[in-house]
């Protein structure tokens, strides 16, 4: 099987996040980047199917800065067999259209089965990349997975909607986008990381794989701002039956939901 | 102004909740709103959307299971024979799956989970939250045609008698590439991104057991139960019912915490609640600073007092 996984640099989950003085993009200066949380477990799924699937090819892809070949390298250490680093200085600024657009003529002349994605990638939080791409190449797609096996040519998984799990069956080619509870993402290996370390990080432009003139925005950002911060209201400490009856007064007056 | 297209979600024939406070947006900032219904029952479905005041009804009655490919089929007619210019729909798992798909044939642009969206100067403009909600984002869609589903909870539905024109649709369906074969209810419990009040637990909650008084009020409360991280990933609790980070993001009235810290990626998902109460042992605890009334307390102790009150007045 030749299994593709995209895979995004973000900002770390744990830090808080500032507007720079455009203020229309978030001040990258102070931040270091992780992989987005998602992406791990569709690393991790595209890495256990090859090992159940003898003579599997998995390629890791991201698109991003120089910086972001340092994800492609994390990846090789888990043990993805090819990366290609798709080098943007203004990847930060394209919006999902464009990003699936740049995927999918990436896609165009590849033979592959299984295209992996986190379901969503932390900083936009759209969840609509996955998709488009399937729109885009018109091959099937489940998002929000959270089980899945292959038999033959086709997938069978099981997906995440309100309440309930939906069992899907698709035809490969497929998109596949991972949602937690997938699997459990592995660590880097010390033996992987000192081979990741000679290895050579394939890099393109993103003008080799689609004219700039196709890149046109369906949005466009016209202020980023941090949500105005809460302020603590009234605490209280004391026997639990007074808490209670305190608690459920102001269920009763103020929230009026009881 | 411009025609406004709702998808209309509907699950073993019953519309979902949020859906209608799609269809209460598109009448306030669109010309007409038309709303899309897809199934066996369509008809059964347009009666009782006639409450909500929808100008036309379409449906599609032809495709059997849900499939991402087929439904975007329906939605692509639907949008070109509305000349829709605007397509709306509630942030759901369904519409999430197969929508973007739509948008992108169309080279259109979509913002999703939504806060608030308005048309300025002829340009669908939307308020998001972005970085887990630790950012708010406006975006102006700049495509012929803009995509945008919103957050449930946000607009609440409301009740406008229209006698809407019920039409057909003819559409090819494909043979799909993917396609639901079954659903597994693992329960008929209410989902935290649609719930009104969301009882929630964390670390402090100690065990699966521990979920029990939490469970309890919220049925109470006719609301769901929510979860940290820690709690999900001490398998205390499913990851359905995780808010925040790699969870999900909730708006809800009432949002209680339950001996939950409240770090940051929590903090990011639930802040936008109404109101915040939080119950905790640590004094020091962040949630603290962002709850509206915090007790100091040990939740084993609070909760029954508390759920001995409610029971009083709900008895």
């Amino acid at each position: 099987m030749n299994i593709f996984v995209f895979v995004k640099h973000v900002p770390d989950t744990e830090a808080r996040i500032k507007i720079d003085s455009s203020g229309k993009n978030i001040a990258t200066a102070d931040i270091t980047f992780m992989d987005s949380p998602y992406d791990e477990f569709a690393v991790e799924q595209a890495l256990l199917l090859a090992e159940a699937n003898e003579g599997s090819v998995v390629t890791a892809v991201t698109i991003g800065s120089e910086d972001a070949k340092q994800l492609l390298r994390d990846n090789l250490a888990k043990g993805v067999n090819e990366v290609v680093h798709i080098n943007s200085d203004k990847f930060g600024q394209f919006d999902a259209l464009t990003t699936a657009k740049i995927i999918a003529a990436f896609l165009k002349d590849k033979e592959y089965d299984l295209v992996l994605f986190g379901n969503k990638a932390y900083g936009a939080d759209n969840s609509l990349v996955p998709s488009m791409v399937a729109g885009l190449l018109d091959v099937a797609q489940i998002n929000l997975v959270t089980k899945m096996e292959i038999s033959g040519k086709s997938v069978k998984a099981e997906r995440q909607v309100e309440g309930m799990t939906e069992i899907m069956e698709a035809s490969m080619p497929c998109v596949i986008s991972a949602q937690k509870g997938l699997n459990e993402p592995r660590m880097k290996s010390l033996k992987g990381i000192m081979a990741a370390k000679k290895k050579e990080i394939p890099s393109i432009s993103v003008g080799d794989v689609i004219p700039e003139s196709e890149l046109t925005m369906g949005i466009e950002v016209l202020s980023l701002q941090n949500p105005a911060a809460k302020e603590g209201g009234k605490k209280f400490e004391g026997e639990p039956v007074d808490a209670a009856t305190e608690l459920f007064k102001y269920m009763r007056e103020e929230i009026k939901i009881v | 102004m411009s025609n406004i297209l709702v998808f209309v979600e509907t699950r073993q024939g019953k519309i979902r909740k949020s859906s209608l406070e799609a269809i209460t947006l598109a009448k306030k900032i669109g010309s007409k709103a038309i709303a899309l219904v897809v199934d066996a029952d369509a008809d059964k479905i347009a009666t009782e959307l006639k409450e909500y005041g929808p100008d036309a009804v379409y449906t599609v009655k032809g495709i059997k299971n849900y499939s991402p490919d087929a439904y975007r089929e329906a939605l692509s007619a639907a949008i070109e024979k509305s000349g829709a210019k605007i397509v709306l729909a509630s942030q759901t798992a369904m519409a999430t799956d197969f929508i973007p798909a739509a948008a992108a044939k169309l080279n259109a642009g979509m913002v999703t989970d939504a806060l608030e969206v308005k048309i300025d100067g002829g340009k669908v403009v939307t308020r998001k939250p972005i970085y887990a909600g630790k950012v708010l984002a406006d975006y102006a869609i700049n495509s012929d045609i803009a995509f945008v589903t919103i957050r449930p909870n946000v607009y609440p539905a409301e009740s406008a008698a229209s006698s809407p024109a019920v039409e057909e649709l003819a559409v090819s369906i494909p043979v799909p590439k993917a396609e639901a074969k079954e659903t597994k209810s693992a329960s008929d419990e209410l989902d935290v991104s649609e719930a009104d009040v969301i009882i929630s637990g964390g670390r402090g909650v100690k065990g699966p057991e521990g979920f029990e008084p939490l469970k309890e009020l919220a049925t109470l409360l006719g609301g769901a139960v929510g979860a940290s991280r820690s709690a999900v990933d001490s398998e205390w609790i499913s990851h359905q019912h995780q808010v925040g980070q790699t969870g999900k993001t909730v708006s809800p009235v009432l949002y209680v915490a339950c001996g939950i810290s409240g770090k940051i990626q929590h903090l990011a998902g639930m802040s936008s609640s109404k109101y915040i109460i939080a119950i905790n042992k640590d004094a020091e605890a962040p949630i603290f600073d962002i709850a509206d009334f915090g007790i100091v307390g040990d939740l084993f102790q609070v909760l029954p007092e508390l759920t001995k009150k409610v029971k009083e007045v709900k008895g």
